[in-house]
């Protein structure tokens, strides 16, 4: 794994506390991610994704049970950080977050304008008022929001139009890192691809360094440089997109791309027989031996992390030196 | 089953809850015990009754536990009597007279003087009434003569109302003047010992009899103290618990239930039913609920169950019916309403089988809580004189308190120990509540 | 009249009558507006939009959720649209309805039995027995086995994908003949949609059930249907058969939503993608002429923006069809004149 990426997460694991158990929502996770790249986190719901997100912004609910690891960005070691400094040094300023479902997150009393400037404010990155709501139009200009649109509320926009906001509240304060929980999920085709052609637009003119978390992998093809994938809160596979794309190693990877139907192409989409295991409980071994096709004797014990390419690791049995039987 | 469980092991979580819980069950275990120890009947006997039934009481009395604190020392009432105890009685046949000496021995070791002093006589005999002469002797040895006069079958001599006696005694009335230490000057203070009482009655034939009663009157009695009326406390106090859980109970579940239903059906078929709903409530709320009430009471009938109709009618068009709409119509848009009508569920189908069993668990905090706001209205209306004329409840006793001018006049048990078991009450049913309202609307767990 | 079609729908408009405090009439929300299709037994036709395209109100107009504004609506030969409270009950027998949100779907309360025991009980199957035995099949025709495993848990006791598959359970209980499933895969991860629009088909050919199948996806409606209407704005704007549409969307506005749709390649994060500019229509004020005119990349100026265009048969024939001017004898000529 490269020493010199921007960001680099070190066995990273979230734990919680729940009345049925204590759930490993984030276990062991590893990741590097170069600048101006973008990782894209791909998984099913529950697999840990949005929990990672959430552990590398700190979000913490109170029923953490276990938080540790090493989240290094830019140089800056983050977990060793007070939460006081985190909040006002690292939080909005270095990475900022697009929620899950953002376009329903807006204060609905509050002009898109303001609402963009907010974070600013209150983090203090600008002095005044109006340096910040200078700084927030330029961001509403850059994700395409119209100039009229800024002193409308967030009822009077569209889904769409209001995902924008979001992502400009997100931008304003010139993070390094931006995390995009499902940004596109919950809207139309069209929109979506809108929303995709901003993204890239934003990466090419300013170099912003992307995490986007989702379970849409045809649309996580159009932005991701890095694809990481996740199952029961382990990474499974991290790859360049494209040798993902074109060839995923882990077999979970593998039939989660064959479950995708395609549009340009002839093969008939397949399904993934069971259900991912329990967080509360994981399985000992590989978490995805009970559904493998690939089984075998080893996946009994944990799988280890091999690196088949520079930047291309997975976590599978199979690929072990020495084991040639696939 | 499962879900049940849960929400227990959720509400174990709750220490208020718990002691809540432990209120409810506690006075929900009174009423069971009341209810089965002093049935119905004998109960209103005994709060109706009048004095007669009383006569053995104080007037007025603190409960007897006072004297459990520390520097207390009051007498509580003592009862002496000759039926029943033979040695006390000695009889002497004089040709066809006949004479009979009752003595009566009277303990006294209290810091306090008693309330009040009566000897009571109930004589069997053919033709003349027999003479009585009773003599009260002090540990000092001193013989007072208390009385000296014939009788007839049942007499009752109120030593302490006894004028005559009253100047003997140096102007103290009897049950101070009986007791007094004679050495000491100034604010009289009693004398411990033994007191006798004798009664020598002379009667006129060889069969007849006599016997006597002491009533030595308590500063303090019973349990729960007495009232102006001499009832014990008691019985309204233990029967004002399953009176009050009921009222509570019936009222909050009537309006409640009433008013879901109608919320549901008036969202449920929307436009005009909604709307009728709707104003019929807003009329209902500017309408003050007390003054009804009173005019209810005064002009018709202050029955509980009269009332306990009243409340629940006019409970049912309350604010309660706005909060339930906004729960409703959000349950309206539920897909699995709409996949119900799709698979033909009828109307009344559909609010009381898909509507109302989503909402009712998020109101049973709401219930529960609303169960002592009722117990205090049954309260505040007998206060205010509309209590039920036949039931002993805790705002009866409050009200008789209050009409006695209980506390200027230093009776503050009178007034306490209601309040503090309506207090419980509502403490008890709101801690559950509020326990309650966070487990069934989890939204509130993280404020 | 087609006496082969098991839905037979005709120039259907639902509109919605917007008030303003109560009583003063604002306009109409043109939900669905001028719609006509035909569903034969064991056929799925497909209905494609967007949000606000229309296509859900359409699926509830179908069930009778909705009483349509205007238009006619038959079902096996019988007009739903005339039909009084008895009749649409039996209707509401014979049409499954499979919704996109599974959980919210199942009322919560209730436990796999009592869900199922439901639609038996409203449609009068009073033998315990005879009811239990329907449960039991309908539960192993969705693949919920061992039955008895599932039969006593609650919703939320059970994945999404099994939800769904309850929800389908509940759909084909009453034997219909015909499932209008709104989004049934829409909230599901990708590994179980599959799953579930593969049950859906096996079952359609054990009962040879038509099947509505209402989606803004493309990609799965390019596998899982025969046929496939998309709407824009209350119209059906395009109708072919499945392949032929994927293959060679005709209308200006499939291409743009074909166009929009990414396959999972690496090479997609080097291009930006082709989107027509604006929002979809308003459906209380719709722009005049046709609905698309103003986003359109090829919108004939003079004629798009006054006139609805009418429905016509594009160059693809076999019933390829779309609602524009480009391929009436009126754009042509308009064309040349432009050129």
């Amino acid at each position: 794994m490269s020493i010199n990426g921007f960001l680099q997460v070190q066995d990273l694991s979230l734990h919680f506390r729940t009345l049925q158990g204590i759930v490993q929502a984030v276990d062991d996770v590893s990741l590097t991610l170069g600048k101006g790249r973008t990782l894209a986190i791909l998984g099913e719901s529950g697999c840990g994704k949005s929990s990672l997100a959430k552990a590398i912004l700190r979000l913490l609910p109170r029923n953490v049970q276990a938080y540790r690891g090493r989240i290094v960005l830019d140089g800056l070691d983050t977990m060793s950080l007070p939460e006081e400094r985190f909040r006002k040094e690292v939080r909005w300023t270095k990475i900022a977050l697009v929620p899950q479902a953002a376009q329903n997150a807006l204060n609905p009393v509050v002009k898109i304008s303001e609402q963009i400037a907010e974070p600013l404010l209150v983090h203090r990155r600008v002095g005044q008022k109006s340096e910040a709501l200078e700084r927030a139009r330029e961001a509403a200009r850059v994700v395409g929001i119209p100039a009229d649109f800024l002193e409308r509320y967030p009822f009077e926009l569209s889904g769409g139009m209001r995902q924008r906001a979001a992502i400009a509240m997100a931008l304003a304060s010139r993070p390094d890192l931006v995390v995009l929980d499902e940004p596109t999920s919950a809207l139309d085709v069209l929109t979506q691809a809108n929303l995709m052609n901003v993204f890239k637009e934003i990466k090419r003119a300013f170099g912003t360094t992307f995490i986007l978390i989702t379970h849409d992998i045809a649309t996580a093809s159009e932005l991701a440089d890095d694809v990481a994938v996740m199952y029961a809160g382990q990474i499974v596979e991290q790859a360049p997109a494209s040798e993902f794309y074109h060839a995923p190693r882990h077999p979970y990877s593998q039939k989660l791309m064959a479950s995708v139907p395609t549009l340009r192409e002839e093969k008939s989409p397949e399904f993934i027989p069971g259900q991912p295991p329990s967080l509360i409980d994981p399985p000992q071994g590989c978490r995805f031996a009970d559904r493998c096709p690939a089984r075998f004797s080893r996946c009994a014990a944990a799988p280890p992390v091999v690196e088949l390419s520079p930047g291309h690791t997975v976590k599978c049995w199979l690929y072990e030196e020495g084991y040639h039987g696939h | 089953m499962n879900s049940v469980l849960k929400r227990w092991a959720e509400i174990r979580r709750y220490p208020s809850a718990i002691a809540g819980m432990m209120i409810i069950l506690a006075l929900v275990a009174l009423s069971v015990y009341t209810v089965f120890a002093i049935p119905y009947r004998q109960a209103i006997q005994l709060w109706r009754g009048g004095e007669n039934l009383w006569i053995e009481n104080p007037r007025n009395a603190a409960p007897a536990w006072f004297n459990l604190f520390p520097g207390i020392n009051l007498p509580t009432t003592m009862v002496i009597e000759s039926q029943g105890s033979p040695e006390r009685k000695a009889a002497l046949d004089l040709d066809g007279l006949k004479e009979v000496r009752i003595e009566l021995p009277v303990s006294f070791t209290f810091d306090g003087f008693p309330k009040e002093i009566s000897l009571f006589l109930s004589a069997r005999y053919q033709t003349a009434d027999p003479y009585i002469t009773a003599t009260w002797i002090t540990p000092d040895g001193r013989e007072i003569v208390l009385a000296d006069q014939s009788i007839k079958r049942e007499a009752s001599i109120r030593l302490s109302q006894d004028t005559r006696l009253e100047r003997r005694l140096r102007g103290l009335s009897a049950e101070i003047g009986l007791f007094a230490d004679p050495n000491r000057q100034g604010e009289p203070v009693p004398l411990k010992g033994e007191y006798r009482l004798v009664v020598d009655a002379l009667l006129f034939a060889p069969g007849d009899d006599l016997d006597a009663k002491l009533v030595v009157y308590g500063q303090l009695h019973g349990l729960a103290g007495t009232d102006h009326r001499r009832r014990d406390l008691t019985i309204p106090l233990l029967w004002g618990a399953p009176i009050a859980l009921a009222f509570g109970f019936l009222a909050a579940i009537g309006s409640t239930l009433s008013t879901m239903i109608i919320a549901a059906a008036g969202v449920w078929w929307g436009r005009w039913v909604d709307a009728l709903i709707q104003r019929i409530t807003e009329v209902n709320l500017i309408l003050p609920v007390l003054p009804i009430l009173i005019m209810v009471g005064t002009m018709y009938s202050r029955s509980i169950w009269v009332i306990l109709n009243v409340v629940i009618l006019l409970g049912i068009f309350s604010g309660g019916i706005k909060t339930y709409r906004a729960i409703f119509l959000q349950v309206k848009e539920s897909p699995y309403i709409e996949a119900a009508r799709a698979y033909g569920a009828s109307s009344l189908r559909i609010i009381f089988r898909y509507m109302i069993p989503r909402v009712a668990p998020i109101l049973v905090p709401q219930f529960v809580a609303l169960i002592p706001s009722y117990v205090f209205l049954e309260a505040t209306l007998a206060v205010l004189g509309l209590g039920d004329p036949i039931l002993p409840t805790w705002g009866k006793v409050l009200d008789d308190a209050y009409t006695n001018g209980a506390i200027y006049r230093g009776y503050f048990y009178w007034v306490l120990l209601p309040s503090a078991l309506l207090i419980t009450t509502g403490l008890g049913f709101s801690m559950v509540g509020f326990a309650l309202d966070r487990i069934f609307n989890p939204r509130l767990r993280g404020l | 009249m087609d006496t082969d079609a098991l839905l037979q729908v005709k120039d259907l408009y639902t509109w919605f009558e917007l008030r303003r405090w109560g009583f003063a009439r604002v306009g109409y929300v043109r939900a669905v507006d001028g719609v006509s299709f035909e569903l034969y037994p064991g056929e799925t036709v497909a209905v494609v939009g967007e949000s606000g395209s229309g296509k859900s109100t359409l699926a509830k107009t179908i069930l009778g959720l909705y009483r349509p504004t205007r238009g006619e609506i038959y079902f096996a030969g019988k007009p739903v649209h005339q039909m009084k409270a008895a009749g649409l009950k039996e209707y509401r027998a014979k049409v499954g309805y499979v919704q996109q949100d599974p959980f919210g779907a199942l009322p919560p309360f209730m436990n796999v039995r009592r869900i199922l025991e439901e639609p038996l009980i409203v449609h009068g199957v009073r033998d315990r027995v005879e009811r239990e035995q329907r449960i039991h099949r309908a539960l192993e025709d969705v693949k919920l086995v061992p039955v008895e495993d599932y039969l006593s848990k609650f919703p939320h006791q059970l994945s999404g994908g099994q939800q769904q598959r309850l929800v389908i359970a509940r759909a084909i209980l009453l034997e219909p003949r015909m499932i209008v499933a709104d989004e049934p895969v829409s909230m599901l991860d990708v590994s179980v949609r599959v799953e579930i629009l593969e049950l859906l088909r096996k079952i359609q050919q054990e009962y040879n059930l038509g099947i509505i199948y209402i989606t803004h996806d493309l990609s799965t409606v390019r596998h899982f249907s025969h046929r496939i209407l998309v709407m824009y704005g209350g119209k059906v704007v395009e109708r072919a058969r499945a392949r032929d549409l994927v293959r060679n969307p005709q209308h200006p506005y499939t291409q743009a939503l074909l166009a929009a749709l990414s396959d999972p390649r690496a090479e997609n994060a080097h291009t930006l993608k082709p989107v027509p500019p604006g929002e979809p229509p308003s459906l209380l004020n719709p722009p005049p002429g046709c609905r698309f005119h103003p986003r359109c990349p090829v919108r004939i100026e003079g004629l798009c923006e006054r006139e609805a265009p009418p429905e016509v048969e594009t160059p693809q024939g076999a019933g390829h069809k779309a609602l524009c001017w480009l391929y009436h004898e009126r754009g042509e000529k308009k064309e040349e004149v432009a050129m």
